[in-house]
């Protein structure tokens, strides 16, 4: 089921000139599956009209209709959302999309490879596996350009400690890897029947998919949407 | 005026046309008394009157509230709204074929058992698949499959079960869910005639894999024609809907386009790459979705539901006092043990006697304006249209045909008030004096 809500923006944390976070109250509550993804429109419609120009963003969490989303600014759009969303404004939201992750699974080995603000979903799944005390099964590599660039690190530091591994691929840092996420990174957390989440640009999602296909994984999961 | 201005007239004068046209209805006895019906007030009207404003047609804003809160009502994850609740049980058996499921899809020639003493959009979805009804008996006063000839029913095919809440009197879920789990077979609960009824503190409809219920007036809530898929099973939602949505792999809502961004960029099945995705098929799927206009209507329903219910057991409960008196020749309906019906109907079967028939009673009901119904089908292999369907059958089915020849329900549905059930009571006195 999707559900189509007004929402009202009511915080906005910018990461940086092109990433920013923003936390809406929708006016309906309604269910969310962790790992979807929602469609905002600037315009305010309902289910019964012809919806209009949209765009797609991975839902970071929800929580009695509270819902939070990573933007990062790429095109007209986004520069518009950047531009006429701010605190108070209205918009749209339609909700939720997807089939990233699947009921029943949450048993099985979870592997989440990240690049950049692909990491939003795996905040909200993550969120999920804490509320079911089964963090043990996740593990995640996280890959970003600069260290300013990452988000959420503090807590999800915290929910999967030593089964986080980060890699800063544009800049030398003294806590973190400083280079891509190379298969012997997944080989070390996954075995061939892990359950394993890539999300990140369209270059990131297509190398790792044939790189893990090449190695036998099974068991791989992209986000269904550009 | 605006068009918001105009239309808040609009539905201000269409409560008023409700009070002049259907405000004003009192009930007397050269009234027929129903089996089922409607019951609404003004606010259905306005709802629908709202929704055509919207001239969006397909299902829209209304339908998308009513998924959340019927699921919300009936206490499961998920409810895919349908034109009926026919449909509703040919996209739940549809669902079960999926080749999403690999092994365990239902294919050809696979047994579903059910029973021959229902409804027969029950079984037609099983026929329809290409699979094999295997029909057990019912219990007699109850009107549910005797449980103790599941064991009997099991073969090699089967894979499946099909069962409706007769009447809204739940079936013995305990037994056939012990038996579902042991030979890991689905279960659809058709609950079309049980919206409400509860089975160990819980409602039907949450026990099986799928669920099923109607809107039709003569349900326990209306759209006029309707009807809607549960599950708690998100895949299961998502094939249900693809069958629904003809059969397509898209998952794009009615005006929407490219949702997920990739229309043109993916690879499906041995289609050319980029193949238009709206137009890639999954499944062999139909039209089935409502129009907004009918979830409108059910959102105002859905408001009046729980009391209906209540009204739907206390007329029950009245009409089993007043013919208590005479079942030395009638079998009153018996309460399924650890349940709380939502009664449909209330069914009397005709016990041996050289005094009438179940016709001759049917008739003198009939002739003083109480709708009479048959427990839908009878022996459904009796029927014309089975005449060359494969099925199989269990034992004798004594009881089913008992049913077939001797068994008729009488309404219990909202619309019926105290002054209604007086009649009945007087009825039923002329039909015993008379003996």
């Amino acid at each position: 089921m999707n559900f189509v809500s007004k929402a009202q923006v009511i915080q906005i944390f910018n990461h940086s000139p092109i990433i920013r976070e923003y936390i809406l109250e929708l006016e309906k509550e309604r269910k969310y599956s962790p790992g979807s993804f929602v469609q905002l429109t600037l315009d305010l419609v309902t289910a019964s009209d012809i919806w209009p120009g949209s765009r797609t963003f991975s839902i970071a969490s929800y929580q009695k209709g509270i819902m939070r989303f990573v933007i990062k600014k790429v095109g007209y759009y986004t520069d518009k959302i950047f531009n006429e969303l701010n605190i108070g404004n209205y918009c749209t939201v339609k909700y939720p999309f997807g089939e990233l992750f699947k009921q029943n699974t949450e048993d099985e080995k979870h592997v989440f490879i990240a690049g950049g603000v692909g990491v939003t979903p795996f905040l909200g799944l993550l969120e999920y596996f804490k509320a079911i005390n089964k963090l043990e099964n996740v593990s995640m590599l996280y890959s970003v350009k600069h260290e300013a660039d990452l988000l959420h690190i503090d807590s999800t530091k915290k929910r999967l400690d030593n089964r986080l591994k980060v890699f800063i691929t544009q800049e030398i840092t003294e806590i973190y890897t400083n280079r891509r996420i190379i298969v012997d990174d997944i080989n070390q957390v996954a075995y061939q029947d892990s359950n394993i989440y890539v999300c990140g640009s369209k270059t990131f999602n297509a190398d790792f998919i044939s790189r893990l296909n090449e190695h036998g994984y099974q068991k791989i999961h992209v986000d269904e949407w550009e | 005026m605006n068009d918001k201005e105009l239309r808040k007239v609009i539905l201000e004068k269409t409560k008023e046309y409700y009070q002049m046209k259907f405000g004003k209805e009192e009930y007397s006895e050269e009234h027929r008394i129903l089996f089922g019906g409607r019951v609404f007030d003004e606010k259905e009207l306005v709802n629908l009157v709202d929704a055509s404003l919207d001239f969006w047609l397909t299902a829209g804003r209304y339908a998308s509230d009513f998924e959340y809160e019927f699921a919300q009502f009936m206490d499961v994850e998920y409810c895919v709204l349908v034109n009926s609740g026919s449909s509703a049980n040919l996209l739940a058996l549809a669902a079960l074929t999926s080749p999403k499921f690999g092994n365990k899809r239902l294919k050809k020639g696979d047994e579903v058992i059910s029973v021959a003493a229902g409804f027969p959009t029950t079984v037609n979805p099983i026929v329809q698949s290409g699979l094999v009804p295997v029909f057990v008996d019912v219990e007699l006063g109850t009107y549910n499959v005797k449980v103790d000839e599941l064991e009997t029913a099991y073969s090699d095919k089967t894979r499946a079960i099909i069962l409706a809440h007769t009447m809204g009197n739940p079936f013995n879920v305990d037994a056939v869910m012990s038996f579902v789990n042991k030979h890991d077979l689905y279960l659809i609960e058709d609950c079309c005639d049980a919206v409400g009824s509860i089975y160990n503190g819980k409602k039907v409809g949450t026990f099986g894999h799928l669920a099923t219920v109607s809107f039709y007036p003569a349900h326990h809530m209306t759209m006029g024609e309707g009807g809607a898929v549960l599950t708690n099973d998100e895949e299961l939602m998502r094939i249900v809907k693809s069958f629904r949505d003809w059969g397509r792999d898209c998952y794009c809502a009615p005006g929407a386009d490219n949702t997920c961004g990739r229309r043109f960029s993916m690879q499906c099945g041995d289609l050319p790459y980029g193949y238009d995705h709206k137009y890639v098929y999954s499944h062999i799927g139909y039209n089935l979705k409502l129009t907004d206009m009918q979830a409108a209507v059910g959102m105002a329903q859905l408001e009046k539901l729980p009391s209906f219910i209540e009204k739907r057991k206390g007329n029950f409960k009245k009409i089993y006092a007043i013919l208590e008196k005479y079942q030395d020749f009638l079998l009153l309906p018996r309460v399924t043990e650890n349940s709380e019906p939502s009664w449909f109907g209330f069914p009397i079967t005709i016990k041996e006697n050289d005094k009438f028939s179940r016709n001759q009673l049917n008739r003198f009901l009939e002739d003083n304006r109480i709708a009479t119904r048959l427990l839908f089908a009878g022996n459904i292999t009796k029927q014309p249209a089975y005449k060359d369907v494969e099925y199989r059958i269990v034992g004798d089915l004594k009881n089913t045909d008992y049913i077939m020849n001797n068994t008729f329900f009488i309404g219990v549905y909202p619309g019926i008030g105290d002054e209604q059930i007086e009649y009945i009571d007087k009825v039923f006195k002329d039909f015993f004096r008379k003996l």
